[in-house]
């Protein structure tokens, strides 16, 4: 049942990531993060990227983000290949990084005046987008008085606002507490129906994975490959009760079983 | 965490048993049960809370931070000018806290015209090492090999005890305020460069990495986000630095000066006019403090810009 190689043909994928590995420090100590990773991704389809911590998950999102530079291989986003970064890719990370002296509409707003496009034209999108993750209220506040959550919303929203057509998240959640997260989720869920962006999500929470993606690509401990492509059936829009369905744990068990198969594989290895 | 095992009505059974905190939201047995990551829910069950404040212990609390100084400070004074009044101490060694106060009420329009030439200078020095100071440290954090090769030697550099070279500044700059302006600059640029390059580069690294992944370039990650979250490191820095031009100021004219009131230090020293020299002292004390005062409600506008 373990599909490395995704059935998506080249010409549908709109992320193509082909043959693609990280070695730091080549040589004699070199180690080796990431071997040999193939994955596609349709455009408009949400992909996450599941595994354990240090299986160089976030490396390879970096490297589709052209933040980081890939040892072999290439990697193709919207038919070009990554050289350097691009203005049509939008980033979170596990940290909202919001500039602390602007307020939320500000920062919102940051990624506009970086792409020197004109502010009044976008200023409306900041505020429905801000708007629609329920911070209507919060435009003037500094993030320092918003709770943990509300600054990841912003962070959505700061990722929105330019158009991207391709989403990378780093962990996005993490950092959350338990409610906070599945809050996030719902609101990232649901924002996805609207946009309908292609979307990479990195993250080590099977439940969270499950819930917000079309498909799972879970990731093997150091070196990281893909060791399993799974299909998440459940239909969009979603409402956060398909979590207590039966169908639903049993792929989270799935797929805690692929982790620990891996894992299991891993020790007799070393 | 096997789920299948456990019913929804089993969790129910032990949501019941929960504190009462979570009963805010719906269902909350099943969601914390099965949320994966397993962090607990965040209110505990109400800690005590300390009694409010009140009455005159809640006003003493509210001003101890500006009360405890001040009554140490006067209850020093006091014991210094007891011991005066009790020993019967030569005045000429050790004048009474308030033979000061007189000899600066008396010598108020003496002092008073000797502060424009201390001060002035000070803030000019302190000026021309901020405006240096910034620029350098952009310098550094623009150009890596720049900094690879001037920065260890600026550390090097001040590890020297900087108060050595005052007489090298009056040979190279002459006995007239440009010696001493140069002096103070030199003397307090240090703490600028090592605090502004340590806060450039300082940046939160995922703030960067958004930077670089939004195409921005150099110029726009510098004005837009290396600068501004240097802004506490250099404010910290401006501290340091306003008190150490003062210091150049006052070698310079110990050195070189016919004004200013480090010389009236120096003159009423040789003239053992003690009372006059304190007076003076007290004078730079409360420039000091009003320089000080200066950085510090800057440093306050800062952090009530990043929202603190």
């Amino acid at each position: 049942m373990t599909q490395t190689t995704s059935t998506i043909s080249r010409a549908d994928a709109y992320v193509n990531v082909d043959g693609v590995r990280k070695i730091y420090n080549p040589g004699p100590k070199q180690v080796e993060a990431l071997s040999e990773v193939h994955c596609r991704v349709r455009e408009g389809e949400f992909v996450s990227l599941l595994g354990p911590s240090g299986c160089g998950k976030s490396t390879l999102l970096m490297m589709v983000a052209g933040l980081e530079p890939m040892t072999t291989g290439r990697i193709d986003v919207g038919g070009k290949p990554m050289e350097g970064t691009r203005e049509d890719i939008g980033l979170m990370f596990q940290d909202s990084t919001l500039l602390p002296w602007k307020t939320t509409l500000e920062n919102v707003m940051f990624p506009i005046k970086i792409l020197k496009r004109p502010a009044e034209e976008y200023r409306e999108t900041a505020i429905n987008l801000l708007t629609r993750v329920g911070l209507g209220d919060f435009l003037d506040k500094k993030p320092g008085q918003l709770s943990g959550g509300m600054r990841q919303r912003v962070a959505i929203c700061r990722a929105l606002v330019y158009d991207p057509s391709l989403l990378l998240m780093d962990e996005p959640f993490s950092a959350l507490d338990a409610i906070t997260r599945d809050e996030m989720n719902e609101v990232l869920v649901d924002m996805w129906q609207e946009f309908r962006k292609t979307g990479l999500f990195v993250t080590h929470s099977i439940r969270e994975s499950v819930f917000l993606s079309d498909r799972v690509l879970v990731m093997s401990a150091r070196p990281g490959r893909i060791v399993a492509d799974l299909t998440i059936p459940f239909p969009r829009p979603r409402d956060f009760a398909i979590t207590g369905s039966p169908e639903f744990n049993e792929i989270c068990a799935y797929l805690r079983n692929k982790i620990s198969e891996q894992e299991n594989a891993g020790a007799k290895a070393a | 965490m096997n789920t299948h095992a456990i019913t929804v009505s089993d969790l129910d059974t032990l949501a019941a048993d929960t504190p009462a905190a979570r009963s805010g939201e719906d269902s909350p047995g099943v969601r914390s049960a099965v949320a994966d990551t397993g962090a607990p829910a965040t209110n505990s069950p109400a800690d005590a809370i300390p009694p409010a404040f009140s009455g005159f212990a809640g006003r003493f609390q509210q001003i101890r931070p500006f009360v405890l100084p001040a009554a140490f400070g006067l209850a020093v004074l006091a014991l210094w000018e007891f011991i005066v009044w009790v020993t019967n101490y030569p005045p000429s060694i050790l004048p009474a806290p308030t033979a000061i106060l007189v000899s600066l009420v008396e010598n108020r329009i003496l002092l008073l015209e000797n502060v424009p030439a201390t001060a002035g200078v000070a803030l000019g020095g302190f000026a021309i090492a901020l405006i240096a100071g910034i620029a350098i440290s952009v310098a550094m954090t623009w150009s890596l090999s720049l900094k690879e090769a001037f920065y260890p030697n600026i550390i090097a550099f001040q590890i020297v005890p900087k108060v050595a070279w005052a007489p090298m500044f009056v040979l190279w700059l002459g006995i007239d305020m440009e010696s001493r302006l140069g002096f103070a600059t030199f003397i307090s640029i240090f703490p600028i460069i090592i605090s502004m390059t340590a806060g450039l580069s300082n940046t939160d690294p995922s703030m960067l990495k958004l930077c670089r992944a939004l195409t921005a370039n150099k110029w726009q990650m510098l004005v837009y986000v290396r600068f501004p979250y240097s802004l506490p490191y250099l404010f910290s820095a401006m501290k340091i630095s306003i008190t150490l031009a003062m210091i150049g100021v006052i070698v310079g004219e110990f050195i070189t000066s016919q004004q200013g009131l480090g010389y009236v230090i120096l003159i009423s020293a040789g003239r053992s006019d003690i009372d006059l020299m304190l007076a003076a002292v007290l004078m730079l004390c409360f420039i000091g403090l009003i320089f000080y005062g200066l950085v510090e409600l800057g440093t306050w506008l800062v952090k009530r810009w990043f929202g603190q």
